[in-house]
This record gives C-alpha cells, sequence and structure tokens, in this order.
C-alpha cells in the first residue's frame, strides 16, 4: 500500500508533536463516503434519496416500477409554464403527471394505438440523451429514432428518416410512331373509333396525347417555322419534400419522370394541307347507347357528329402552352404535416434545379394541377438529408448537432437553426481526420467541441476541426457536465478532465486515480451519466465499480476534492430539475443484496423508479448506507521510516445528531483494524447551552429553540505505538447525522533508539 | 412548480438546526406563494376543480365570443318556378365592390359597422365565417337561350332586367368563374393564408382530370374553336371561385396581443384572364347570408386574480420552538394549503386534466357511403319551416346527424352550439330539359329539433349554390340532353345556435333540396332537379357561455 509509487497519492505528511495544526477534512481524507461538502468546508452524510412520485396508493406497486428504468430528464418548457419529467421505462417514454399521481406514456403521435417500441437494452451502448431546442425536448439513445416531445406529453419522430415518395408527373406524351396506334389509347381517340386512323392523327397537335391541358409551361422559342414561334421540346422533373409538425424537412425525393412536351409549332398546317379534314367532318361515330339515367363511365350519348369543321389555324403561342399534373402517393409518414412540390425548369432549355411549386398541408397529394411558368417557380430547393440514426447530440447556437451517426461513426452534423430535424446534405464535418468515432459533443463557451476516445476537437468553425488536445478524450457522453465555475468536466479513458474557461485542459481525478484505474468497470464507462448537484454543489458522476453491470457508485466532484457515493442503487440516469428546485434525480433501481433497517430486501425487481437525491421524506426507506470518512496514510515524515506513537486525535465536529459513531486506527499500511472505538459522539456537550437537551426527541414545545451546530472537539485515546504510516476511519450509519469539521493529532517520535532501527530487517517475518 | 421534498426528516436525536427546519418550511412557502402548479393539483375524473361549474369560473375565463349574423332572404320565391336570387333584400352595400381591391363584407343589420373588434387581451382568435353569394341575375344573357319552349325566365318582376325571350341557354354573358375571392383581414392586412382560390386570382385552371378515351374529350370541350389540340373545358378565372352562386366558409386562427383589433371579412373581385378584360358593368356579386363568429382564447391573460401567498420568519439561532412559532410558520402554510386560492397558482397550472371541459358536449355524425343519395324535393320556400321530409320540402341527408345535450349547471347559465356541415354534391342536374343549365339550384341547410321535436332549417343556414358552370355543361345536342360529368362540389354551411337556460337536447341534420329556377310556365311539367349528395358531415360543439 505505501509503497513509493502511491505515496504522493495517498499519503499525508503530518510532522510529530502535539496538535498545534488542525488539519480540514479535505486535506487528509482518502475516501469520504455518502458525506457533502459544506459552505463552510465541512462535510456532512447525506440524506435521502427518497421516491418522487411516492403514489397515492402505496399498497399498489404501478406496472412502470417492473419495467428496466433507463433514464430521466426534466425541463420546463412554454416558457416555464410546462413542468415536464420524461422518463424512460423498458420500450416508451413517459412523462409525470403529477395531477393523477403517476407516470403516463407519451402518446406517440406516429401510431398512437400500437407505438413502435424503444430499444430496451443494457448493454454498454451509448446512453438515453436529451436536449431541449426551440421548447421542445429531444431524445435519441443511438439505437431507435430520436424523437421529438412537446410540452402536451406527445412524441413524434424527429424529422423524416427515409425517403418521400416518389412524384408522378402526368404531362402530353410523345405522339406514338406509325404502328402504336392500337395500344395507345392515352388521351387520343383511336382509329377504330375515328373510323381512320390518319384522321385521329392529323386532327392532333403533336402534344396532344396524354395529360393536356393548355397552361403556361414551356419553352417559347423558334426552333420550327422560322418566323412563326412554337414551343420546344423540353422536359421537366418533379420533387417532393415532406414537412413535418414542426416545420423540419426531410430529403428530397427521387425525381420523377419526366414530364415533356414536343416541339409545337404555333402555325399548324393549313386546311388545304388537312387533305382529309373534309371526310374528318363528315366522321360519324357511334357509341353506346345508353339510357338516360345517372351517367355513369363508359356510358355515352348515342350519336355524336361534327357538325363543323375543326379549326385549327391561328394558333397562338399561348394556345401551345401546357401545364401538368403531379401525384404524390404511397404511404407518407404519419408525422408528415405537409408536403413541398418542386420542379425543375426546363431540363432541356433552362437549368436542371428543382424549385418551389408549392407547398400542400396534408400527407399526400392526390392531383395537384401545375401551371406554374419556369419564371414562377420559387425558392431552389435545399438538398437535405433523412434523419439517421445518432448517437450523441447537443444544441449548438439554436441548431440541433448529431454525431456518431449508424452509417458514419465520425461524423458531426448540424441542424438548420430552430429546425432540429433538417440537416443539409453539405453541414457535416469529420472531426477526426481517420474519421474516429465521435464519442460526445457539446457546446462550452460559445464553442462547440466534440470528442473522439483520445482526442477533444474544437469545431468553432465548423468545416474545420481543430484539436484541443490529442491524449485526452471522452468515453462517456453523458458524462460531460459544466460547473457553475465554468469548469467543463468529462470522463476520459483514464479519468476526469476539466477544460477551464480559459480553454486549458486538466486531468482533476489524479488524486483517485487507485479507484479508477482498478476498480471500476472499464466496459461500461459509456453509460456513465452525470450532471451537478446544486444541494451538495458538486459534479456527481454515476459510474460502475469494477465487477458490477450498475452505476453503482458516485463519484462526487467539488470544493474539497473528490468524495463518493454508495447509495444502494443501480443508478441509470441522473439529471438536475431545471427550476428553482434544482433537485438531482436519478432514475435507478434498488441494488440487489441492499438491507433497510438492517433487514435484507428479498426483491427489488419493482423499485424502477425516480429517486431523488438529498431529500427524505417518511413515505420511502432508503436502504441502509454507511457514512464513512477515511483518511490517507499519515506518516511522520516524506520516507515513512520513522516510527510514530499516535497518542491521541482530536476530531473537530459540528453538532448533528445525538448518537454516537466509530472510529477505528490502521497501522502501516494494513486495513486490518488495529484500535477501535464505538462511541465518539457526534455533539458536544451540551454545556447548558440546550443544544444537545433540546435535540429532537427531547425538545420541549415552548421552551426549546432552534440553534446553530457549534464546532466542537473531542480527543480519541489512540495510543497506537510503533507506526511508521497510519489511517484512521470514522464511520456511522446513514441513520445518523455526522458533521466532520476538522482533525487535530498529538504524535510523538518512537524514541527508543535510532528511529530507523525499527525497520524491519532483511529476513524478518 | 412540482413535488417539493424536505432535506431530513427528522428523527430522535437530531440538533434543531434552524437551518435544516427553514429547508423543511421554506420551500412549502415558495411552493404556494404562486408556484404551485399542474403536478401540485389533482385532475382527471377524480372530481375535484372538474366539477366547477360556471358560476365558479370567471367570465370569459375560457373564451369569449364574437357573433355577428345577417339573414336575407334572397327572394326566390314560395314555389316553383323559383326566381334567381334577387336583390329584393340587399342593400347597396351588400355588393362586392369590381374594381379588384379588397373591400370589407358588413356584419350587421344597418351595414355600418364592417368589422369585428376586440379589445381583449393576447388570445388566439379562432374565426369562423359563412358567407353565401350570388351573381347579379343580370348576368344572364338572354340573347344565347335558344330553348324553343316559352319561358318564364326566373327573373321575377324586376323592371331592370331585359325580358327573356324563347331561346335560352343558359349562357352566362361573363362566362367562367364568379372571380371573386374572399378572406380575412386583421388589423388592415389580409391573410394570405385564408384567401380563397388561389394565390394567383388569373391562374388558368381547368379542371385536373386527365381526358381519356373513356373521357372524351369533346363532350365537355367548350374551347375556342380556333385553339388546337385536344378541345377542352377551361377557365381562365379559376383561380377565384367557380360557382356564380355558391357558400363560403373560411376560418384561421389567429393570434392576437392585447389591444383593439380589428378583424373583417373581404373580398375582391379579379377581372377576366389575365387582367385584361374590364369588369362588365352588369357583372355583380353580392352577398347574402353571412356569419362570423369568432371565439377568442386568451393564451396569456391580464391577471386577474389576486395573488395570494404565506410569508414565514426563518427560524434563526435560538428562535423558540413554541406553539406560536409553528402556528406561524408550519400551521401557516398548512392552512395555506389547505384552502388554495387561485392567485396562489402558477400561470398555466391548471391544465384539461383539471378544469370542466370547455366543450360542454359534442355531437358528430358522418355520411361517408359512396352511394348516392338523390334528392328532388323542390324549396318550400325561405320562410316555410316545412316539417323535413315534406315535399314540396327538404330532405335530410342520411347519416348527418347529430345531438347535443345542454344541462345547464347554475340558473341562468347559457350555452352556446357551434354547428359546421359540409356536403359533398356530387351532382346536380335536370332533365328532361333541353338547356337551361342555369336553372339548377339547390339549397342545403341545417335543421335543428329539441328534445325530439319537429325538425326546423335554421334559415341562417340556408346556403345555395348553382351547377359549375365549367364543370356541368351541357350535351347541347344530346338526346336528351344530359350533363354528364359530376361536379363534386363541397357546399359547407354554418350556424350558432344560443342555448337557453333549460335543459334540452338539440338536434341537428344537414338537409337539402332543389330550387328549380327558371323553368317553363306553359303547362310543361316541372322537370325533375335532382341534387346528388354523396358524402356529408355535420358536428356541433356545445360551448360554455
Amino acid at each position: 500500500m505505501a509503497g513509493p509509487t502511491n505515496q504522493r497519492a495517498v499519503s499525508f505528511f503530518i510532522p510529530p508533536g502535539e496538535s498545534q495544526v488542525q488539519y480540514p477534512v479535505n486535506v487528509l481524507a482518502r475516501e469520504i463516503q455518502n458525506m457533502e461538502f459544506t459552505q463552510d468546508e465541512t462535510l456532512i452524510s447525506v440524506s435521502g434519496p427518497t421516491l418522487y412520485e411516492q403514489t397515492s396508493d402505496s399498497s399498489t406497486i404501478p406496472a412502470y416500477r417492473a419495467e428496466t428504468i433507463h433514464s430521466v430528464f426534466h425541463t420546463t418548457l412554454s416558457g416555464g409554464l410546462a413542468d415536464m419529467l420524461i422518463v424512460r421505462w423498458g420500450d416508451a417514454l413517459y412523462w409525470h403527471n403529477g395531477w393523477s399521481q403517476t407516470y403516463s406514456k407519451l402518446i406517440t403521435f406516429d401510431d398512437v394505438s400500437s407505438p413502435i417500441p424503444l430499444s430496451s437494452e443494457r448493454r454498454p451502448g451509448y446512453p438515453d440523451q436529451y436536449v431541449v431546442l426551440n421548447d421542445r425536448i429531444i431524445w435519441t439513445n443511438g439505437v431507435d429514432t430520436a424523437r421529438i416531445i412537446t410540452y402536451e406529453g406527445a412524441s413524434f419522430p424527429l424529422g423524416f428518416n427515409n425517403y418521400p415518395p416518389t412524384p408522378q408527373a402526368i404531362s402530353p406524351l410523345p405522339m406514338p410512331s406509325v404502328g402504336e396506334g392500337d395500344s395507345l389509347r392515352d388521351g387520343i381517340l383511336h382509329f377504330t373509333e375515328n373510323g381512320n386512323k390518319a384522321i385521329a392523327r392529323m386532327q392532333q397537335e403533336p402534344n396532344y396525347r396524354g395529360y393536356s391541358w393548355p397552361g403556361r409551361v414551356g419553352t417559347v422559342g423558334d426552333a420550327v417555322g422560322g418566323g412563326r414561334g412554337s414551343v420546344l421540346t423540353g422536359t421537366w422533373f418533379y420533387y417532393a419534400q415532406l414537412e413535418d409538425f414542426f416545420g423540419n424537412l426531410g430529403p428530397l425525393s427521387s425525381a420523377s419522370n419526366p414530364a415533356q412536351l414536343t416541339t409545337a409549332s404555333s402555325g399548324p398546317p393549313a386546311y388545304r394541307v388537312q387533305i382529309d379534314v373534309p371526310f374528318m367532318a363528315k366522321v360519324q361515330r357511334v357509341f353506346e347507347t345508353v339510357s338516360a339515367s345517372e351517367p355513369a363511365v363508359g356510358n355515352y350519348p348515342d350519336q355524336i357528329e361534327f357538325t363543323n369543321s375543326p379549326d385549327v389555324d391561328n394558333t397562338e403561342i399561348d394556345d401551345l402552352l401546357k401545364q401538368f399534373v403531379v401525384i404524390v402517393g404511397g404511404e407518407t409518414p404519419q408525422n408528415t404535416a405537409a408536403i413541398r412540390i418542386y420542379r425543375t425548369s426546363d431540363t432541356v432549355n433552362v437549368d436542371n434545379a428543382p424549385k418551389l411549386v408549392t407547398r400542400i398541408p396534408g400527407a399526400s397529394v392526390s392531383s395537384y394541377p401545375d401551371n406554374l411558368p419556369d419564371a414562377y417557380l420559387g425558392f431552389a430547393a435545399q438538398k437535405t438529408i433523412a434523419v439517421p440514426i445518432f448517437r450523441v447530440m447537443c444544441t449548438h447556437q439554436g441548431r440541433l448537432v448529431i454525431g456518431n451517426t449508424l452509417a458514419e461513426p465520425g461524423i458531426v452534423r448540424r441542424s438548420e437553426p430552430g429546425f432540429p430535424g433538417t440537416y443539409l446534405e453539405s453541414e457535416f464535418t469529420y472531426p477526426d481526420a481517420g474519421g474516429a468515432s465521435v464519442t460526445a459533443v457539446t457546446s462550452h463557451n460559445g464553442v462547440l467541441l466534440a470528442f473522439t476516445e483520445d482526442t477533444v476537437y474544437s469545431l468553432e468553425d465548423f468545416g474545420q476541426s481543430r484539436p484541443l488536445s490529442q491524449g485526452i478524450g471522452c468515453v462517456a457522453p453523458r458524462s460531460i457536465v459544466a460547473m457553475p465555475n465554468g469548469l467543463l468536466v468529462w470522463l476520459g479513458r483514464d479519468g476526469f478532465y476539466g477544460l477551464s474557461p480559459g480553454g486549458g485542459i486538466q486531468r482533476i481525478s489524479e488524486s483517485i486515480d487507485r479507484t479508477i484505474h482498478n476498480y471500476l468497470s472499464k466496459g461500461r464507462r459509456r453509460k456513465a451519466v452525470a450532471a451537478y448537484n446544486y444541494e451538495a454543489r458538486e459534479y456527481q458522476c454515476a459510474v460502475a465499480e469494477a465487477g458490477s453491470n450498475e452505476n453503482n457508485l458516485l463519484l462526487c466532484f467539488g470544493d474539497g476534492g473528490w468524495r463518493r457515493k454508495r447509495l444502494g442503487f443501480a443508478i441509470r440516469d441522473i439529471c438536475t430539475t431545471r427550476d428553482w428546485r434544482k433537485y438531482s434525480l436519478i432514475a435507478a433501481k434498488e441494488l440487489p443484496g441492499i438491507t433497510k433497517g438492517g433487514a435484507p430486501v428479498s426483491s427489488v425487481d419493482t423499485t424502477n423508479d425516480v429517486y431523488v437525491l438529498d431529500r427524505e421524506t417518511r413515505a420511502y426507506a432508503p436502504p441502509d448506507r454507511v457514512v464513512r470518512y477515511r483518511s490517507n496514510w499519515i506518516r511522520a515524515e516524506k520516507s515513512a521510516m520513522t516510527p510514530m506513537h499516535v497518542r491521541t486525535m482530536f476530531i473537530g465536529m459540528l453538532d448533528a445528531f445525538d448518537g454516537n459513531a466509530t472510529v477505528k486506527f490502521y497501522r502501516n499500511g494494513s486495513w486490518a483494524e488495529v484500535v477501535s472505538m464505538q462511541d465518539l459522539k457526534t455533539v458536544g456537550p451540551d454545556e447548558g447551552q440546550g443544544i444537545v437537551t433540546d435535540a429532537a426527541g427531547k425538545a420541549t414545545i415552548g421552551t426549546a429553540r432552534t440553534r446553530d451546530p457549534r464546532l466542537f472537539w473531542r480527543q480519541v485515546p489512540v495510543q497506537m505505538n510503533d507506526a511508521r504510516i497510519w489511517a484512521f476511519e470514522i464511520e456511522t450509519t446513514g441513520d445518523q447525522a455526522l458533521h466532520l469539521a476538522a482533525f487535530a493529532f498529538d504524535l510523538s517520535v518512537a524514541t527508543m533508539g535510532n528511529p530507523n532501527s525499527r525497520i524491519p530487517r532483511r529476513a524478518d517475518v | 412548480m412540482p413535488y417539493i421534498f424536505p432535506k431530513r426528516t427528522l428523527a430522535d436525536g437530531d440538533i434543531l438546526d434552524p437551518i435544516d427546519l427553514n429547508e423543511d418550511i421554506l420551500p412549502a412557502v415558495e411552493l404556494y406563494s404562486g408556484n404551485l402548479n399542474e403536478h401540485n393539483l389533482r385532475g382527471g375524473t377524480s372530481g375535484g376543480l372538474q366539477t366547477l361549474t360556471d358560476n365558479s369560473l370567471e367570465t370569459n375565463a375560457y373564451y369569449s365570443f364574437i357573433s355577428e349574423n345577417l339573414v336575407i332572404d334572397p327572394d326566390f320565391g314560395n314555389t316553383p318556378p323559383f326566381s334567381l336570387p334577387r336583390r329584393t333584400n340587399l342593400n347597396r352595400a351588400d355588393r362586392i365592390i369590381s374594381d379588384a381591391g379588397w373591400s370589407a363584407i358588413p356584419m350587421q343589420a344597418d351595414r355600418t359597422i364592417t368589422s369585428v373588434v376586440t379589445t381583449d387581451s393576447n388570445a388566439a382568435v379562432w374565426v369562423e365565417v359563412l358567407l353565401q353569394y350570388a351573381i347579379s341575375d343580370q348576368m344572364i344573357d338572354p340573347g344565347t337561350y335558344t330553348n324553343t319552349a316559352s319561358l318564364t325566365p326566373g327573373l321575377g318582376a324586376d323592371a331592370s332586367i331585359p325580358s327573356i325571350v324563347p331561346g335560352f341557354t343558359g349562357q352566362y354573358r361573363g362566362r367562367g368563374s364568379a372571380r371573386i375571392q374572399f378572406a380575412l383581414r386583421v388589423d388592415g392586412s389580409v391573410l394570405p393564408w385564408t384567401i380563397t382560390g388561389h394565390e394567383n386570382p388569373f391562374a388558368s385552371a381547368p379542371r385536373g382530370e386527365k381526358p381519356s378515351v373513356a373521357y372524351r374529350i369533346d363532350q365537355i370541350s367548350q374551347l375556342q374553336s380556333n385553339a388546337p389540340g385536344p378541345k377542352v373545358e377551361q377557365d381562365s378565372d379559376l383561380g377565384s371561385l367557380g360557382n356564380l352562386y355558391s357558400p363560403v366558409r373560411l376560418g384561421s386562427l389567429i393570434n392576437v396581443t392585447a389591444g383593439r383589433h380589428r378583424i373583417e371579412v373581404v373580398a375582391r373581385r379579379s377581372t377576366g384572364k389575365d387582367q385584361i378584360k374590364p369588369f362588365i358593368e352588369d357583372d355583380i356579386i353580392s352577398v347574402y347570408n353571412r356569419r362570423i363568429f369568432a371565439i377568442q382564447i386568451p393564451q396569456i391573460p391580464r391577471a386577474t386574480s389576486t395573488f395570494d401567498s404565506v410569508e414565514v420568519v426563518p427560524f434563526d439561532s435560538e428562535s423558540v420552538l413554541s406553539q406560536s412559532a409553528f402556528v406561524n410558520t408550519v400551521d401557516a402554510v398548512r392552512s395555506k394549503l389547505n384552502a388554495v386560492k387561485d392567485g396562489a397558482l402558477a400561470r398555466a397550472a391548471l391544465r384539461e386534466v383539471h378544469l370542466p371541459p370547455a366543450i360542454k358536449d359534442t355531437g358528430v355524425s358522418e355520411r361517408s357511403t359512396d352511394a348516392v343519395q338523390s334528392i328532388t324535393t323542390i324549396f318550400p320556400g325561405w320562410a316555410n319551416t316545412t316539417t323535413v321530409g315534406a315535399s314540396p320540402g327538404w330532405e335530410a341527408i342520411t347519416s348527418t346527424s347529430a345531438s347535443v345535450t345542454f344541462t345547464p349547471e347554475n340558473a341562468g347559465d347559457t350555452a352556446k352550439i357551434l354547428v359546421m356541415a359540409d356536403a359533398h354534391v356530387a351532382d346536380l342536374f335536370r332533365r328532361p330539359v333541353v338547356g337551361a343549365e342555369v336553372d339548377i339550384l339547390a339549397a342545403i341547410g341545417i335543421a335543428m329539433s329539441t328534445n325530439g321535436g319537429t325538425f326546423t332549417v335554421l334559415e341562417d343556414s340556408v346556403v345555395f349554390f348553382n351547377k359549375n358552370v365549367v364543370a356541368g355543361k351541357i350535351m347541347a345536342n344530346s338526346v336528351p340532353p344530359q350533363k354528364w360529368d359530376r361536379v363534386n362540389l363541397s357546399i359547407p354551411t354554418m350556424t350558432v345556435v344560443n342555448a337557453p337556460s333549460s335543459t334540452t337536447t338539440y338536434s341537428f341534420q344537414l338537409v337539402a333540396c332543389v330550387v328549380p329556377t327558371g323553368i317553363t310556365s306553359d303547362g310543361s311539367p316541372i322537370p325533375t332537379n335532382t341534387v346528388s349528395i354523396q358524402r356529408g358531415a355535420l358536428s356541433a360543439l356545445l360551448l360554455r357561455n
């Protein structure tokens, strides 16, 4: 234990002598468990936690408590009017309904009756993440489609993750070649019905066949006929784009089939060249005979004949322009609020950029007659992509920044401002030149940061990543928390790091390196979750201890250094309420093997719930816990070769609880107990001040007074001899409050002979 | 503010630290003082605030109404042959000015007030408007009437109308659409999304149907004869409304800030194709029945409740834990929380799960069958409340009946019932008469009965329409004359009923009839006019007054 490599980190030099010096609690600490640092730089035992929703009927266990709990998130929306507590149990997202004292599932708007279940697994993948953007909550877990949650308790897919149906363009069709007339009946009268195939053709203009309605679309030129104008051959393509209820745009569809026009002249053949016209005028077409009843498709009046010769002369250019119809059929997602239809200009004669035709509310377009000339088209379509599945996200400058997508683990994309589900094709970057997986993204001090496992990149210029440090990365996206002092803290491969407001990155967990390197699960670090605890004024990161598959340990960092909490919970998530309460909530489950009131708990299967840290109620009994302060190894001089007599230890405390604590002493690097006393009183002598006699349970209404706790000292006669290094431990249970302030010691060097002579000889056993 | 929790439950042996005690009490003090939110108040079906009655709710707490309407008899007459809509009961202010500019439509009887003004605070205003418009009867061009029968033109005794001679084919002089658009205007700004028709009122809009062999071009062709290619029916002015007689319902949700706002219904005429045709003098559109109904829903209203709070003196060192100390702290908070006043609630603390519903009852019905219901009963006259089902009279459109029941919560309580209905008119035709498509009108309306009594048609809901002139071309030379293509019109109507203070069940029924106009009076049998209803829907909302 006390080997040279560990001495700097885990031992403390206290010169021998009487207690001239007091040592604050944080100076000597090796392990502080279930205690918090106060504003007075003292340590006080934690209280709580308690159940957030204690339900009105305590005899009935809500069904959700048997589901695997995954995450918890709190915020307020609508300018603070809507108080949202979101929890994920099993395969669904819930929200807290205080008005009915329960949680209910969010309405999944894409399929209200049978929502697609979310992935519910506890393998060490990426944890659930939540952010708030544009007054809505966005959730992802890296496996399922990300979702937008509104204040009404409804969730929607984030944008669109697939392509919209390809539009179908309907336009005039090319004239059939000779011989095709028998099978082509799109709008032309078949020669068998007209009586003469040639006439049937001749009565048509080139763009007669198919959907052929006069309109305004077409490129006018003079390619045909010299002095007379014509409509030029051209093709147009349609694209569709879906818009969701929040204005997010999905990707552009693939191009439609071409809408097309064939060159048509404004000066059609004169009568004299239509040799069959006189004949045509006489053609009598025979149709089915129908009654005078309700008309029906396929039924026609008896006979119709041309009474006048068709007059096809004097055609103007305007008569040749057409309009098209576009149809967007097929299945569109339930979150489709509108369909935007884009169309190119004449791709043969103008350009091929899709431009807005119209935006049509609804989830489909049965048919839209498009009569916009090319010049009337709106803005050019933005090339957007489908929202990918992504594993990490943050908000930055009003955009949702996502990273580590299923297909591209090394990519970072950013949404359009205010539209977290709209991603332009070109808005992406690869922070790592080699495309290493992005393990986290965050926005801090106005700078977008992207992390890989071993590098931190600044994306201040989005397209050009700049490494802030190479060798320092982040392994847990949910471990990133900004402290109130501006320090950004996260968990790297080998410990916790802090990015100061000045931009410097420093390792802040050196004092607990031993724990981090040896006693934490390495395989589940990705699942570490953290939040800032305003009650304890510390960064709290829930991690899994070595050998555990649950985040059973809270590593806490704040004034006074690192502390730890073992509360008897598997902590799946932790958050801070974003309101004036500033509660720390955990999504947790009681750990197997815990005890309550000293008795074992038979089953913890139905304890998946949201708990409030640092708060207690009588409705919930938390697992038994041990409050412990264990000192570092203490030595008299640097080399720890001088034997000491630890005569007395003085413990400075503040009145907290009229009870006893246990104090233990250890010697020479062994955690085998040497001296132990169980009667360390945790209040000072009353001395007529009434602070002890007025403790709860003894106080008398009317005479009792509230009193600030006093600092008092108690001496502990240790009488431990021949200790080259030594340590002590103060321990109590969670039921009793313990408030430690400082320590002082009465030590002496073992004076018999040369102190170094007591160092064991080479062959001593 | 949602749940709060004590820092530490007081246990025997705990030192009575004033900070610990304060941490337990002060959050409750802050909670009560304007921070109670939805999570602190029981909701759902367990009663509580949901049992509040009108008397316990502040006036206009949910919403307030703006309601104006005018009922104008189009003076069809009472028996067939009916006149086309006449201007007998119109005021000059009911004309839409034919100058292509937006003009407001008066909503009150004196026609002097053309707008609705709201003076309430920040609110979302849901506006629904129903208008009946009709083109001037002078627009019928007698010169093209080719029927050989001796006709009474159905224009009544309006001396200003040229006499109609035989030969009437029903072509309109301004053939095409009514070329009218309606919109809502708020504080002088027309809301673009409320404009009926196309944004570009001059857009050409032939029907979006594909000609095919099965749907022969020549049978619907009215294209000018010198155009090549398919002879298609087109109307260059269908960017605006097409029918010459039709009701229009439009609405919007408008967010307004506190203050006075002018919400108007406006209309404009467009000139002919591409603005090159001038207005014809007689080409006048007038508005008949009209209604504006707005529900003003406060969003962030001015606070009218008195702030209620509790104040305590925090414990300090050496504070005596006397009975009075607890009375002034713990008891004070307890008392407040046991008798919460409205001023202690945070904004938006009460949501739908807490409060009695704003809509007291709803009734919805829908006719969704593909089978067409052919209605041939004849208009019974404007003011004739003929029992639905009689002939002449109104016929119920099947499966479009819905009921709501109003039970006053307190003496004097009243309610409003907003009824909106739509009929999908598959077709409108007559036979066996040559030509005269102009004469085919039909009407729909909403009939109401109370407590299972007789259905009476509500005049303010009666709207009429003609066959879309573009869609409904006649086969002029066919025998017998038929109109083969369906018109597929969606005809809206609406009414608002004031429910007096008595327990009553109100039933509503969508009804229709035909209005044979301009038909022969020479002894020829009245031709069969038919309006074919395919789908229909009716919804009634019983709104807390």
